[in-house]
């Protein structure tokens, strides 16, 4: 990683689109390490869903039909994938800010957007990985069969979700500190998933819940999911006009929270 | 160079890893139809000519009908005969479009049984979504179908053994619509029922109706409803419903009500059939009429046997005949239902009971056979069907003779043609001839033996094919001194009156009757955790209801010895079923079975 230095253009503003995306690579690279590297981070978000999605599909007999075996992956892949944005986003921008690295990381000449995007980009492999991982338990011990175009489609909606997450992370990070973010984070990850009925149908739950879920991201990721696979026909573009609205509000929250003084609390 | 080899490698993989995730196996029916069709021309393009056809709005003399890809693709009395079609000559035999039950309630054979007799359409007038969703797929005729109802708690429709979406006054209407319509309902059954003399029950209120109406106009669905007075009638009207699902008995029609049905264009699908069965009064013969018993299944004898409490009630019987009479002269269009399966009808055949009465009620052969086919179609949106003019299915139904001579013709069924492909008619099931053996003997429950002495045999029974969720396995086990069976599952809501265990099939082909007049007691063994064992037997006489003894059972064996005569209302001479499950109550179970026997 010496050559960092040498790369990195002297000015964002004047550098050219090949050595911005050399840089992105690089931070990309550099994301995704960092992610990996921290085991709070990465064991809980790829072994919460696989295992979680394990015990549901496999364990338990929940899955006696196609559809339901399907719907299962659906929700745990909708899950498994709506954390690596949120916390690396949530969690890491907050402490990210509370050992002054963001100070420094505004400081040097890669553009924001750039150093956004990268961990953005960091997360979805990540979320790729959580893909992998569960698509292989679903296709051995799952059950699960879909139309080779659905795999592939419902890993494409896996990867793009972690847009909304990550959007919905930067919001939390840039107004929480380091230990807040990491309890509030969890709970509105957690919490989103059940109210969405990501880990129990629906119309399992009681009316008011029912009410509450088309209020949750995670809920129109899964019908997004559920139509990837082939589960559900509709048209997509009510989720993913209600997930850009959610994607902008949360940017646009985001600003002034970035904007503000940083430093431990 | 490396790092783009690292990710050449990475993508490489992740396309192999794509490549091995398993799809779904193609079904071989698809492939079989396939091949079919290069050798056989489709079944589904011919012209047919009879000696007269009614297209559901006029009559034709003779008539002519071209099929192509299953719709009609020509109709009139007089064109060239397409030369690359199979021309079929029915001589002097009527041709009609298939018939329409404008109200009906599909369980069990439903859909079979209606098809039998020519009734290629059923609406069905409130059922529980998730059997809706079941028998949209099941073969027979074509259901749609209001779903749940809307009804107050406890009333009139709770009863069935599924929880209509709850609806306690007008602030719950969007919900209840909404709920249906995404549930995938056709239109909105409402039910207004108060009750009769001291037989009272919560109803909604008039508010709740006019809700509820407004509500299901909201999410596009036609709101019908269900009523029995003269007043009831009034609020669904005024409400702005689009039809009553049956006609009033209290009092007569008054000019008020028919000036507004025929201003608002509503219409009545009066259900006289059923009315006629609640007056006592049952006007099916089935026993002298051979059009009529060969062609019966064992379900429509079943609820054709049953009775409506109450003694016979001719003024009652009038009085529907005169409403209809009324409404008919006022110009209010009149639908053909039958209400089956209630009490004294039966899926198909009622329908065609249901024409006669219509005439007795001052309806035209030509309107009464428009109100089992263009006319439900036009009210309740089914736009492919009901006609038979171009572009419509070609559901088609060929009687022998001419109705307008006698209604009763359209129980000559000659052929029946559901979108262009003919159906082949079936015969009833008949009591099963093979002798029982005298020892009794039903079960054999060695692990080398077929698990039965007679009979089709034991087989795991669950209610998923009701629309439940509740599963079952079972396993031969045993040890020197005895051989059992053990039913394990888990019993789930989703249906009902969930259930979850065994079945023992006394004939040769499922629910085929066998006698068993010849025992009196049903004896066996049972053990498994504390728990409630019930035991239903299947007779025709009782339609699709088993009749039902509960016996607990421990954890050690236990003899059981059941009288056939407690199983209330079931045939000995008639036996279909013997029934071994848990439920109703959720939650696992496991319990064993051994030697079960008759004496």
């Amino acid at each position: 990683m010496n050559t960092m230095t040498e790369i990195l253009p002297r000015s964002g503003f004047q550098a050219s689109s090949r050595r911005l995306a050399r840089a992105l690579a690089f931070e990309t690279l550099a994301e995704w390490r960092n992610l990996v590297r921290m085991p709070a981070f990465s064991v809980p978000t790829l072994l919460f869903p696989v295992g979680f999605y394990t015990m549901f599909a496999v364990v338990l007999p929940f899955a006696n039909t196609p559809e339901a075996a399907a719907t299962l992956l659906v929700n745990f892949t909708i899950f498994g994938v709506f954390g690596p944005g949120l916390f690396a986003f949530g969690v890491g921008l907050a402490s990210d800010r509370d050992q002054g690295w963001l100070r420094l990381k505004q400081a040097c000449p890669l553009p924001v957007p750039v150093m956004m995007l990268a961990r953005t980009l960091g997360a979805m492999i990540f979320a790729l990985v959580v893909v992998v991982a569960l698509f292989a338990v679903a296709a051995t011990l799952g059950g699960v069969r879909l139309e080779r175009g659905a795999w592939a489609l419902l890993a494409l909606v896996g990867v793009l979700a972690v847009i909304p997450a990550s959007a919905l992370g930067l919001a939390f990070g840039a107004w929480l500190n380091a230990r807040a973010a990491m309890a509030i984070v969890n709970i509105a990850y957690l919490g989103s998933a059940v109210l969405s009925g990501l880990w129990f149908p629906l119309q399992m739950m009681p009316s008011a819940i029912q009410s509450i879920a088309p209020a949750m991201p995670p809920y129109h990721l899964a019908e997004l999911g559920r139509q990837a696979a082939g589960i559900e026909a509709a048209s997509p573009a009510c989720p993913v006009f209600w997930l850009l609205c959610v994607t902008i509000l949360a940017v646009a929250l985001a600003m002034p929270g970035l904007r503000r003084p940083e430093g431990k609390s | 160079m490396k790092p783009m080899i690292t990710v050449a490698a990475i993508l490489v993989a992740l396309a192999l890893g794509w490549l091995l995730l398993p799809v779904p196996e193609v079904n071989s029916p698809a492939g079989a139809h396939a091949d079919d069709a290069v050798t056989a021309p489709p079944a589904s393009d011919f012209t047919l000519r009879a000696e007269r056809m009614f297209t559901g709005s006029k009559w034709l003399i003779p008539g002519l009908v071209e099929v192509r890809d299953g719709q009609i693709s020509r109709v009139g009395s007089d064109f060239e005969p397409a030369a690359d079609l199979p021309l079929l000559d029915l001589g002097d035999r009527t041709l009609l479009p298939g018939l329409i039950d404008a109200h009906v309630h599909a369980f069990g054979t439903a859909l079979v049984d209606a098809l039998n007799f020519g009734v290629t359409t059923v609406l069905d007038q409130a059922n529980d979504s998730a059997l809706i969703e079941t028998l949209r797929q099941a073969a027979g005729a074509q259901l749609f179908a209001s779903g749940p109802p809307a009804t107050a708690p406890g009333g009139h429709g709770t009863q069935y053994g599924y929880t209509p979406p709850p609806v306690t006054g007008p602030a719950d209407a969007a919900d209840f619509a909404r709920t249906i319509e995404e549930a995938g309902s056709d239109w909105m059954k409402i039910i207004i029922e108060r009750g009769m003399g001291n037989w009272r029950m919560p109803s909604l209120d008039r508010d709740t109706v006019a809700a509820l109406v407004t509500a299901a106009e909201q999410v596009g669905l036609k709101p019908v409803a269900h009523v029995s007075e003269l007043e009831t009638a009034h609020w669904a009207i005024a409400a702005g419903a689009h039809g009553l699902v049956h006609i009033f008995a209290d009092q007569p029609a008054d000019d008020a009500l028919l000036a507004l049905m025929v201003a608002d264009h509503r219409f009545i699908v009066p259900t006289l059939v059923v009315m006629e069965s609640v007056a006592g009064m049952v006007g099916t013969d089935i026993e002298n009429d051979d059009r009529i018993g060969p062609w019966l299944s064992a379900e429509q004898r079943g609820s054709l046997a049953q009775r409506w409490p109450g003694p016979r009630n001719p003024v009652l019987r009038q009085r529907v005949l005169e409403n209809v009479r009324a409404m008919h002269a006022a110009g209010i269009p009149i639908l053909a239902g039958s209400d089956a399966p209630n009490p004294g009808t039966a899926h198909g055949l009622s329908l065609h009971r249901e024409l006669a009465l219509l005439i007795e009620a001052g309806l035209s052969t030509s309107e009464a056979l428009a109100a089992a086919t263009a006319l439900p179609a036009r009210h309740f949106g089914l736009d492919d069907r009901g006609l038979l003019e171009p572009g419509r299915r070609a559901d088609l139904l060929v009687i022998d003779g001419d109705p307008r001579e006698d209604i009763s013709a359209t129980l000559d069924i000659h052929a029946i043609w559901q979108a262009g492909q003919p159906v082949a008619r079936v015969q009833a099931d008949t009591v099963d001839s093979a002798p029982v053996p005298a020892h009794g003997r039903l079960s054999d429950f060695r692990p080398e033996a077929a698990g039965a002495e007679f009979g089709l045999g034991w087989e795991p029974t669950d209610d998923q094919m009701a629309g439940g969720n509740s599963v079952v396995e079972m396993q031969s086990g045993g040890d020197e001194n005895l051989a059992w069976v053990r039913l394990r599952g888990e019993i789930r809501s989703g249906f009902g009156w969930p259930w979850a265990g065994a079945m023992f099939s006394p004939g040769s082909t499922p629910m085929t009757p066998v006698d068993l007049s010849g025992f009196s007691t049903l004896h066996f063994k049972a053990r498994g955790e504390p728990a409630e064992l019930r035991v239903m037997v299947f007779s025709p006489a009782l339609g699709a209801m088993p009749a039902t003894q509960t016996v607990s059972t421990r954890s050690e064996w236990q003899s059981f010895e059941l009288k056939l005569s407690g199983f209330a209302g079931a045939d000995p001479a008639a036996i279909s079923g013997l029934v071994f499950v848990a439920g109703p109550g959720l939650g696992e179970f496991a319990f064993d079975l051994a030697e079960v026997r008759l004496e």
